[in-house]
């Protein structure tokens, strides 16, 4: 008679479940059981054989009241530990099957054994302390939890890095952490797995106390109506460096492992659940009967002061209520440091982002009352929300915005027909509003505030000029094209804090230099917003100009300019040519003019984040130039800002640390190179999370019903991935940072109108186009064409064979999803066709090098000669540095007078041959790569530009064109993208327009032009490439490699 | 959150100053310091406040033999007894 005898009863789910006849069915099944398969007798039995010995001796050492604690951490029945002796054994366990683990227990405690057994995931729990684990883990089930601990087999999952795992490996590697000797039964495909790479599954110490793999005869888990292999794998402690393998025919078979088992010393064994913190009372001041609540602030945030225990329990449970649902039973993910249901009275944005902030306030010190407490609320608070209200207002309120309309101006005009861009609700706001449909028009007319009315089904709907432009198509009436105000902007919404602003600037004499119309509004607007916020001019209309008028308005005693070390010349020229005394500037070089700040101060981000000198004492130092500047500039602007998209960048992060109080971030191009860009400059310009600007970064999405509850609280990320990104399919890691891992994203806007709105009250846009500024500064339109350069067949062949390649590898690549490498080498791939493209004579590891000019390149010899000769100054633009060297070189022996410009010559020597020899030189030709020409540079003396290589970002490319579009052009200058036919060139291109398109819609309003078409990757355009070859010679698959062998000259791909 | 239909009540005994909650299956208990209780005088409602948390996400009630507690608290644990257990208890 055996205390297990009662338990035997219970079947496992897995032995119960109809058989799959799938790997689909497989999958559906083992959702139903969980991987429950309990272990037949017979193999438990010969577990407990291997570990006996070292249990047997172990005791003897221990004497009489000696225990070895046994660990199963999927226990289910408690087959595993059927053989355990209460005089012998303590046992634990744990398992997600709530039934059979409080009958378990239930016979455990009956049967006199020093026991614990917890109803809790594997994934909830942090076992520590056992001598022996005897585990039988559910296999190939994929946990997904928070809790998960970080193990050699872990992966980045939905709750971050290291949250996912597959059962039976996470199992093992617990096991491993918690116990001395862990006797593990497996799969067989995981087993020799184990084997040929453990370092895979478990860390380099785990590696070494693999002690012996015994593979089970077919058949052993035939009774719970399963055949699959396994194999029992053995660990003890200490590395041996011989791992036996063993085959058993028979499970009576006897099995011994040598040397033997060892047990060392006792733990002190604890399941440790990783929902329950055990670790001392949460409430630790005495009870003294003190009703009194002190209300304080800081920051944000708003904290509570008690002195007495019983007040803080009844008073803090009642704010906070209950802990939000997490673990198993919650798949949602709450922002950072979200625990409790209460917990967003806490938070003063939440407090402001409601209609009446002090009200929503009161009643929350209202709540402290009725829970046992009496509020005292700190002075200053009340008045600090009133404050914060005004401010918050402002920070909220649009931008003035003047948006370019196609064929939807509505003028003049009272009424209007107007045909709806999309199917839409008239009015999105009220359940059952009649639905508008694209082929019909509606009537509207103007009221005398200016808004559109119309009645649809007798309802009234009322829509501002700027919603009816984003949703209408004005088809009669007063319908034309022409530029318009979307948002009159915070001088008119709030005129008395304007004049004040412009009483300060005039006293100043800003606006003697900081004159033209638009630039004088746009710095009284940036500068009554209380926070900060992004200056997206466009290039060349005089950011530097506004960067220093910032900082003189605000009267600051420190103000602080950063930007590329490469454009601090050109700003100190700007700052000369200013006002400013000599003495109220300095560029910052040296730590003791960090300390020293004056006024103005100049700083490069390279500089910003350089740790400054040891003092040369041995403590290790790492702070940085951002560090010594801490918290003691009013302002700070920040120059081509774009840079801060990358928030864990060192320049980023140098930036955060600085801690302005007032951040502006002037940037023609705001979203670097994918929507998303934005969100990170957002945040750190505007405000993370705020009522202003409640699209968090590391915050989260702050929605005024924070108030009521936290529940289904949303990441910042995530808000902003759903709402605006689109993509094809995401890795955890991108799903999780949005900034690293691997996706397939199509560069275009989710919910444009979501978008436009998000970026309204935060990103002054200016267009040099736009009325404001044309009448100040005309640039004449540039022309672009794509001219596209036929094949040379010698190069098709040697591009073909290094396409061939890489569709092959992309091929064998999606088929291994689980390959951490595969984003690096897919890249590196990547890089070898632009580079067979564009620049083959660098070579392309394993096909060598392609020796001489190709088409492409001799069009451009041509073309630059031929140039010359007509008197034109030209700059062309490669991306690789040895690219310009030799198409230097060769014009250079065609006697034609180049000029190169690129990172591997010193900033000082290729910054004065540009002044020198180009642009107030005789020299015509610039030969430039774009990583080196993108931002502050003036080449308005060039009218041409040739682009050979094609970029990857459409704000490299335009940087790089809008070098010559400056103020002072005078000529239409031209731009020609060279391409070949079919290549790499094609698939830049297309990534390139929808980039802009996307940049265009959401800041600009422009109309997409590529929302109706397919975006293809770059798998797809290489394989239609490989099909147009086949069809233009109508060969089979397979003699295409024997064609380009054999090409004739007349055939090339043209 | 409602008792998952297989799990038996954790139970409480509630002493002067502390209290002790065991769970089934498990020979270990769980102590907590009592920081002050009240009892309504109109419905005979006893609250008790403790000074940690004793119950997890998934329980609501706890056991003490022949009544039973309500347990809520989001920092600290709230021992709520019902009227009806009160009334028998009595």
């Amino acid at each position: 008679m055996s205390w297990y005898d009662a338990l035997r009863g219970i079947k496992s789910r897995g032995s119960q479940a109809d058989r799959p006849g799938s790997l689909g069915g497989l999958a559906a099944a083992r959702r139903v059981h969980e991987g429950q398969f309990f272990t037949p007798d017979a193999v438990a039995a010969l577990m407990w054989r291997i570990v006996t010995p070292a249990i047997e001796r172990e005791l003897e050492k221990r004497g009489p009241m000696g225990r070895v604690a046994v660990l199963d951490n999927s226990v289910g029945s408690g087959r595993l530990l059927q053989f355990a002796d209460p005089a012998k054994h303590a046992i634990f366990g744990f398992d997600v099957d709530a039934g059979a683990v409080a009958q378990v227990g239930e016979q455990a405690l009956a049967a006199g054994f020093e026991c614990e057994f917890e109803h809790c995931a594997m994934e909830s729990a942090k076992p520590r302390g056992f001598d022996v684990a005897l585990i039988n883990p559910p296999f190939s089930v994929h946990l997904d939890a928070p809790t998960i601990q970080p193990y050699a087999c872990t992966c980045y999952g939905r709750y971050g890095p290291n949250s996912a795992a597959i059962s039976h490996a996470y199992a093992l590697a617990q096991a491993l952490e918690a116990a001395y000797i862990v006797v593990a039964l497996l799969p067989r495909t995981f087993a020799d797995e184990l084997l040929r790479e453990p370092g895979a599954y478990l860390d380099a110490d785990q590696s070494k106390r693999m002690r012996a793999k015994i593979d089970l005869p077919a058949g052993s888990f035939r009774e719970e109506g399963t055949e699959v292999q396994v194999s029992i794998v053995v660990f003890g402690t200490g590395s041996y460096g011989h791992i036996e393998r063993i085959e058993l025919d028979s499970l009576d078979a006897p099995v011994s492992i040598s040397p033997a088992l060892v047990l060392y010393g006792r733990g002190r064994p604890s399941i440790g659940r990783c929902d329950v913190k055990d670790t001392g009372p949460s409430i630790t001041l005495p009870v003294t009967g003190e009703r009194k609540v002190r209300v304080v602030r800081d920051g944000r945030r708003v904290g509570l002061r008690f002195g007495c225990g019983l007040t803080e329990a009844k008073v803090m449970n009642a704010i906070l209520r209950e802990r939000v649902p997490s673990g198993r039973d919650s798949q949602h993910r709450y922002p950072k440091g979200v625990r409790f249901v209460g917990q967003g009275v806490f938070d003063l944005e939440v407090h402001l982002a409601q209609d009446e902030p002090v009200a929503s306030f009161r009643a929350f010190v209202d709540l402290i009352g009725e829970a046992g407490g009496e509020a005292v609320v700190d002075e200053g608070i009340f008045g600090y929300l009133k404050r914060a209200t005004r401010a918050t207002r402002r920070q909220a309120t649009p931008l003035r915005h003047t948006v370019f309309v196609q064929d939807g101006v509505a003028g003049a005009a009272n009424q209007v027909e107007a045909r709806p861009r999309r199917t839409q609700v008239a009015d999105p706001k009220v359940w059952g509003s009649p639905v508008l449909e694209p082929n019909r028009t509606y009537g509207f007319e103007r009221g005398e505030d200016g808004n559109y009315c119309m009645t649809i089904a007798g309802r009234e709907i009322r829509l501002k000029p700027e919603d009816l432009y984003e949703r209408f198509e004005v088809v009669t009436g007063a319908a034309e094209s022409g530029w318009t105000v979307v948002h009159q902007g915070l001088i008119k919404a709030f005129p008395g804090v304007a004049q004040g602003w412009m009483a300060r600037a005039r006293a100043a004499r800003i606006d003697e230099w900081l004159s033209w119309g638009y630039q004088f509004d746009d710095l009284i607007e940036l500068a009554m917003k209380p926070v900060g916020t992004i200056a997206a001019w466009d290039m060349g209309l005089g950011k530097a100009r506004l960067a220093s008028a910032l900082i003189l308005l605000h009267g600051v005693r420190h103000g602080l300019i950063v930007t590329e070390a490469g454009l601090i010349d050109e700003m100190v020229i700007e700052l000369k040519g200013l006002p400013i005394a000599a003495d109220q500037w300095q560029v910052i070089t040296s730590p003791h003019q960090a300390s020293a700040l004056r006024r103005i101060n100049l700083i490069s981000y390279e500089r910003l984040r350089m740790p400054v000198q040891s003092d040369g004492s041995k403590k290790r130092m790492r702070k940085t130039y951002a560090g010594l500047m801490r918290r003691r500039a009013g302002v700070a602007v920040f120059d081509e800002g774009d840079l801060l998209s990358n928030p864990n960048s060192d320049q980023a992060r140098a930036c955060a640390q600085l801690s302005a109080k007032k951040r502006y971030v002037l940037t023609a191009t705001p979203m670097a190179n994918y929507p998303r860009d934005l969100a990170p400059t957002l945040a750190f310009a505007a405000g993370d999370g705020t009522a202003a600007q409640p699209w968090g970064w590391r915050r989260g999405k702050l929605e005024p019903n924070w108030r009521q509850s936290m529940i289904g609280a949303e990441r910042g990320i995530d808000a902003f991935r759903d709402a605006f990104v689109t993509t094809q399919w995401v890795t955890r890691e991108f799903e999780d940072t949005m900034t690293e891992g691997a996706k397939r994203e199509i560069p275009r806007i989710g919910n444009l109108e979501l978008y436009r709105q998000m970026v309204a009250p935060h990103i002054k846009r200016r267009i040099v186009e736009e009325p404001e500024v044309a009448q100040w500064i005309k640039i004449p339109p540039e022309t672009r064409e794509v001219v596209e350069v036929p094949w040379d067949h010698e190069h098709l062949r040697y591009y073909m064979e290094v396409v061939q390649e890489f569709s092959d590898f992309y091929l064998r690549s999606r088929a291994e999803p689980g390959k951490k490498n595969n984003l690096i080498a897919i890249l590196a791939r990547i890089r070898a066709v632009s580079f067979a493209s564009d620049y083959p004579q660098y070579g392309v590891e394993g096909f060598g090098a392609y020796g001489k000019l190709t088409s492409k390149h001799r069009w451009v010899l041509g073309e630059i000669e031929r140039l010359t000769k007509a008197g034109r100054k030209t700059v062309l633009y490669a991306e690789n540095p040895g690219l310009i060297e030799l198409i230097g070189r060769e014009l250079g022996n065609r006697g034609v007078d180049v000029m190169p410009f690129h990172g591997k010559i010193p900033v000082r020597t290729r910054t004065k041959d540009l002044n020198t020899r180009f642009r107030y030189g005789p020299c015509p030709n610039l030969l430039a790569t774009t990583g080196v020409t993108q931002k502050g540079l003036n080449l308005w003396q060039a009218q041409e530009v040739l682009m050979l290589s094609r970029s990857w970002s459409a704000t490299t490319e335009e940087q790089a064109i809008h070098r010559l579009l400056r103020p002072q052009q005078k000529e239409n200058v031209r731009v020609r993208y060279i391409h070949l036919p079919g290549s790499i060139d094609c698939y830049k291109a297309q990534l390139v327009q929808f980039k802009r398109d996307a940049a265009r819609a959401g800041l600009d309003w422009g109309t997409p032009e590529t929302e109706d078409a397919d975006f293809l990757h770059l798998d797809t355009v290489i394989g239609r490439f490989v099909d147009d070859m086949v069809k233009l010679h109508q060969l089979a698959d397979r003699d295409l490699r024997l064609w380009l062998d054999n090409i004739p000259k007349e055939t090339a791909y043209a | 959150m409602p008792d998952s239909p297989f799990k038996v009540l954790p139970s409480i005994t509630i002493g002067q100053t502390d209290i002790a909650v065991t769970r089934h299956g498990s020979s270990k208990k769980t102590v907590a310091s009592i920081l002050g209780q009240e009892t309504d005088p109109a419905t005979g409602h006893r609250t008790i406040w403790l000074d940690r948390l004793v119950h997890r996400a998934d329980e609501a009630r706890f056991d003490s033999g022949n009544s039973t507690w309500a347990v809520t608290g989001a920092i600290s644990t709230i021992l709520g007894s019902s009227q009806k257990t009160e009334n028998k208890a009595r």
